[in-house]
């Protein structure tokens, strides 16, 4: 059962387009990871499946309601945490947190102070005084402490410490062992990696790859060190061979994944002395879908 | 102090002058074009002479109990008599908020410490914002000068007259720099600012009851002119003196500057509860809370206000003869029979609900706030309807600004009751006056809540709603305007001219009626819109 599904949202502001077309599915207990650089569409998505934005067109539904019609009934069944928390200065972290939970419909008051001893949050504090990453922490736990069936998180660790990245990825970790749903938008592509089931990676208002890990594995390049007994020659002319380097006859390229068998072929009969295949990280993955932007501009070399 | 302390200085009164290129014009002419609206409407007045016109004034019991003796009788002794009290409040406020703007906000903001981080002195910041004031009051102070001798005003008093104005701007540019050493936060600064402004008002027209020239003028801003007495004798050695007064909050303030953290203030911030109390928990108790601290100020404010004049006004009713200025305004005349000090209170308590429709807006606008700065975001994703989050503020600022009114009748009506010595009549008269004022400010309420709605970003047109009624009040008085013209403010449905023992119901239920209906297009507008959110 899909939790979200989002077929061609667009979503315009004034003559901006800031989503054009987005196809989004979530399903029922997996954290869905939500990549893509600044500006992409992220926080948009989010704000119209919470109802604050309306979308242009396209066909959104949340839980099985409509996020702008529903919007106070669905919000009784998510917890949402922004990646940029504005308080009231002059109220504790508290009171905020104590607020946010019954405007819910309630929290589970043991499970507030545990998630406040283990984000070791002090609650008396107003506000005002607290760092971009205690704010941050107010979320989380009013949050967390929440009873939900979904779970928005926009860039929800920005500003943690990597001690309190560790503590939120065991509570996101708890929530999906209950069977509990999340759409996790991040920059930390680690953080994604180790949580996520399913990714979709988003550019310029639009869905560019959508899968599990292992499948976008399959769409990008592996890196290859091998040592062969004889020179490997015409090896970097292979088609889906890149980035070629050699040092006497240890060889180093990147390789397509529906090129590999035709590269193993032909270095087969060589004689492998060495041999080691390294699958893309999510960051090179992340890279290839943009770096080719920055490349154009003449910002980034690989 | 060493010069080190200052480095910077010069470069931040640059981006200052840039940040502000908008509002400091406003602030420089706007207290120019009030000169020149007094100039205009006694121009209009004086067919049978200025003279004879401002002699007439002068001898009006109850104008000269408001505004003072006249001290010239000439166009330039109109502009002095009639508009410094509104020039010194503009450039009061305009001054205060200046100065906080680019101290208190800044650092609240968290923009002075990327500031500071760079060759900028400690002292700098706040230089650089005097500094601003300064350059602010005496642009507008040459103006004001230069404006009077256009009118044909002679050139040592239109000088003199713009000197006392500047000086003025000056001492409220230093209790703003006074008040942004004490707390964390811009609002108390704002409120203390405020603060003073009404005490001086309040000190201006205790000196003008008490016949103009009494002690106070030398410690009120709104009464120095009757010190420096511009076309009346040009006691400009004076200056000196209130220069010297001007510079005391200001040194106050540099001490305490130095003696705090940055972002921090004197008094020390106290620690909030580890858990919200039982009853906190619904958008209204929170909009509640964050309406309560201003509110009190306002409560303190107007109260005061009401409660002194009202204590005062009955002393008045003996001095014989009412105002031929106001008989000759064609409202009711009923004026004649009930005593000069009743009419004074009646017009004191119209000015004050006023400033509570200001009030009504600034609460209104409190729903912008909240949501430009990403927090109405943090509630509508709970159980939580639009219309449930708009309501709450808009409860708020409809109860606290009735609330207003109702304990200023209550304070007022006790206080002349008592004084006069008739406490049932003069409790429930005063009482009238001031909760007949509640539909009218409502309607501000509801017009404010309508395009915060439908039209966020147009809610500054509030604010022109407000002064054009404040202005319409103004050309009426003058007689610019006629009475069915006047009717197009809503605050002329409980004007003071109405005999308050009969007035008519049945306009004011309208206005409540007109004030839900505009208030309900508001929530529906907000419905139906995007939320604003922060990139």
């Amino acid at each position: 059962m899909n939790v979200i599904n989002i077929q061609k949202l667009t979503k315009s502001f004034g003559s901006t387009q800031a989503l054009k077309g987005v196809n989004l599915t979530v399903r029922q207990g997996e954290v869905h990871g939500f990549i893509g650089p600044n500006g992409a569409g992220k926080s948009t998505t989010i704000r119209i499946l919470l109802g604050i934005l309306r979308k242009t067109s396209g066909e959104i539904s949340l839980l099985d309601g409509d996020p702008w019609k529903d919007a106070v009934r669905l919000h009784r069944r998510l917890a949402y945490v922004p990646g940029d928390v504005t308080l009231w200065p002059d109220l504790s972290g508290g009171e905020i947190i104590d607020l946010l939970g019954r405007l819910h419909g309630g929290l589970d008051v043991s499970r507030k102070k545990q998630l406040l001893e283990r984000f070791q949050l002090d609650p008396a504090k107003k506000s005002g005084t607290y760092s971009k990453g205690n704010r941050q922490k107010v979320a989380l736990v009013a949050a967390f402490s929440c009873e939900a069936e979904l779970y928005l998180l926009d860039e929800p660790t920005s500003g943690l410490d990597p001690l309190m990245e560790a503590v939120f990825q065991e509570c996101v970790a708890e929530i999906k062992k209950s069977g509990k749903t999340v759409l996790l938008s991040s920059h930390i592509l680690s953080e994604v990696e180790a949580l996520c089931d399913r990714v979709s990676i988003i550019r310029q208002g639009q869905i560019m790859e959508s899968g599990t890990i292992s499948q976008l594995r399959h769409l990008t390049r592996s890196t290859v060190n091998v040592e062969t007994g004889t020179a490997a020659i015409g090896l970097g002319k292979l088609y889906g061979v890149y980035d070629m380097s050699r040092k006497g006859l240890k060889y180093s390229f990147s390789v397509d994944s529906d090129a590999m068998t035709k590269v193993m072929e032909m270095l087969l009969p060589l004689g492998i002395k060495s041999l080691t295949v390294e699958p893309p990280s999510l960051e090179e993955l992340f890279m290839r879908h943009y770096g080719d932007d920055i490349r154009e501009k003449g910002g980034y070399a690989r | 102090m060493r010069i080190s302390d200052f480095s910077g200085t010069g470069t931040l009164i640059r981006l200052y002058l840039r940040r502000d290129r908008y509002l400091l014009p406003l602030w420089i002419f706007l207290p120019v074009i009030l000169g020149l609206i007094v100039a205009v409407t006694f121009t209009a007045m004086a067919d049978k002479g200025m003279q004879s016109v401002l002699a007439e004034f002068d001898e009006d019991p109850l104008v000269s109990a408001v505004l003072g003796p006249v001290m010239s009788f000439d166009l330039s002794g109109a502009i002095v008599w009639r508009g410094t009290s509104q020039i010194a409040l503009v450039l009061g406020i305009g001054s205060l908020l200046t100065v906080i703007r680019h101290t208190r906000r800044d650092e609240e903001t968290g923009r002075s410490e990327l500031v500071r981080a760079y060759v900028v002195g400690s002292y700098a910041n706040l230089t650089a914002a005097l500094l601003l004031a300064v350059i602010l009051n005496l642009s507008s102070g040459v103006l004001i000068a230069l404006s009077n001798i256009a009118l044909g005003g002679a050139a040592a008093g239109s000088f003199l007259l713009g000197g006392t104005m500047s000086v003025v701007g000056c001492f409220f540019a230093g209790i703003g720099a006074l008040g942004v050493q004490l707390r964390e936060n811009s609002g108390t600064a704002r409120g203390i600012g405020m603060a003073v402004l009404g005490l001086g008002i309040v000190m201006m027209v205790l000196n003008n009851l008490g016949g103009g020239y009494t002690l106070l003028r030398w410690v009120t801003p709104m009464a120095w002119q009757r010190v420096t007495k511009p076309f009346a004798g040009n006691h400009g050695w004076s200056l000196i003196y209130f220069t010297a007064f001007a510079a005391i909050p200001v040194i106050i303030a540099y001490v305490l500057s130095a003696r705090r953290d940055l972002g921090a203030g004197v008094l020390l911030a106290r620690p909030g509860l580890p858990e919200a109390a039982p009853h906190f928990s619904s958008p209204l108790a929170l909009a509640w809370r964050l309406h309560k601290g201003s509110f009190i100020g306002w409560l303190a404010g107007t109260v005061l206000y009401i409660v002194v004049f009202s204590a005062f006004s009955p002393g008045l009713s003996k001095s014989g003869g009412i105002s031929g200025w106001l008989s000759g305004l064609g409202g009711t005349d009923w004026t004649g029979e009930v005593g000069l000090g009743y009419v004074f209170i009646s017009i004191g308590i119209y000015l004050v609900s006023l400033f509570v429709a200001a009030y009504a807006i600034t609460a209104v606008l409190r729903l912008k706030k909240e949501e430009s700065e990403g927090r109405a975001e943090m509630l509508v994703d709970k159980q939580v309807s639009r219309i449930r989050w708009m309501s709450s503020h808009l409860i708020a600022a409809a109860l606290c600004s009735a609330a207003l009114l109702t304990a200023t009748g209550i304070a007022g009506g006790l206080a002349y009751g008592l004084a006069a010595g008739d406490l049932s009549n003069g409790f429930w008269r005063i009482f009238g006056m001031n909760v007949s004022k509640i539909p009218p400010v409502w309607i501000l309420l509801g017009i404010t809540a309508l395009l915060y709605g439908l039209w966020p970003r147009i809610t500054a047109l509030s604010w022109v709603v407000w002064a054009s009624f404040g202005m319409l009040e103004l050309a009426w008085e003058a007689q610019v305007i006629d009475w069915s013209l006047m009717r197009f403010s809503p605050f002329s449905y409980a004007h003071y001219t109405i005999d308050i023992t009969n007035l008519p119901l049945l306009p004011l239920l309208v206005l409540l009626c007109l004030s839900a209906i505009l208030t309900g297009i508001g929530l529906i507008g907000f419905r139906n819109r995007d939320v604003s959110t922060k990139a």
